[in-house]
């Protein structure tokens, strides 16, 4: 996992909690990236949902951390979201590391991918993203400088 | 005396052959146990079993924390194996009498 997810995942625990056990938490996370790097999202739901716990534990969870803590869940349930759709990284990044399907929940609607591919050499490159959306039905989505867009659905 | 769970049973009874720090911790539960404590998993174990005193936390090597387990852990964890142990004795012995 790399050190600014790692990161990111840390900063979903209690301050407090962070100020003891951050460092060798980060540490752990890196030896387990460097041991069994086809683990990293599985590995990330589950911080995310004990994080959960040991907010809870500490009596002050913040809207974010509880946010988090129902993505964690969702994700236990074989889904990896919601990611969002304006966030180009996010897709790819999702997409790399799992075969199941990825939901991209943008502001107003939700799509399931079933495959993307993208398109490099420019200096916006255009991931193109097949999916299915609520109803079912097969939609293409390019997404560009952080903006996706339908741009056929059958 | 305090109930231990499931995980922490795994954490003490690897810190009962000896201190470990969390990665260290991870792969002996795989081996010994083939459970795989995930980073989170682990820590929220780690966390609760040193606020009850039954592990403790030594200097740190680089920036990996070696665990140790307690006096009160090792009495924790003796009650929870013997405790395991009559449930399965009395397990096994049912299930011959079915078997009969």
């Amino acid at each position: 996992m790399r050190r600014r997810r790692s990161r990111l995942l840390l900063s979903v625990y209690p301050r407090s909690w962070r100020r003891e056990y951050g460092e060798e938490f980060l540490q752990l996370l890196a030896d387990l990236d460097a041991d069994q790097p086809e683990g990293r999202l599985r590995r990330a739901c589950n911080v995310i949902l004990n994080a959960g716990t040991i907010q809870i534990a500490h009596r002050r969870p913040s809207t974010t951390v509880l946010l988090l803590f129902v993505a964690g869940a969702l994700a236990l349930l074989g889904v990896y979201g919601p990611v969002n759709a304006t966030n180009r990284d996010a897709i790819v990044w999702g997409w790399n590391h799992n075969t199941n399907p990825l939901i991209i929940a943008g502001p107003h609607s939700t799509y399931f991918a079933t495959g993307s591919s993208t398109q490099e050499g420019t200096s916006n490159p255009i991931v193109r993203i097949h999916a299915t959306n609520r109803q079912g039905h097969k939609v293409t989505l390019d997404c560009r400088a952080g903006k996706c867009a339908p741009i056929s659905s059958r | 005396m305090k109930q231990i769970s499931d995980r922490a049973a795994l954490v003490l009874t690897s810190l009962a052959g000896g201190d470990k720090h969390a990665y260290a911790l991870t792969k002996d539960v795989q081996e010994f146990a083939s459970v795989t404590l995930g980073p989170g998993t682990l820590y929220a174990a780690l966390t609760r079993l040193q606020r009850d005193g039954l592990i403790e936390r030594l200097e740190a090597e680089d920036r990996r924390c070696p665990y140790r387990i307690t006096q009160a852990g090792r009495e924790a964890l003796a009650q929870r194996l013997a405790e395991s142990s009559r449930l399965a004795s009395l397990g096994l012995q049912r299930m011959a009498l079915g078997d009969r």
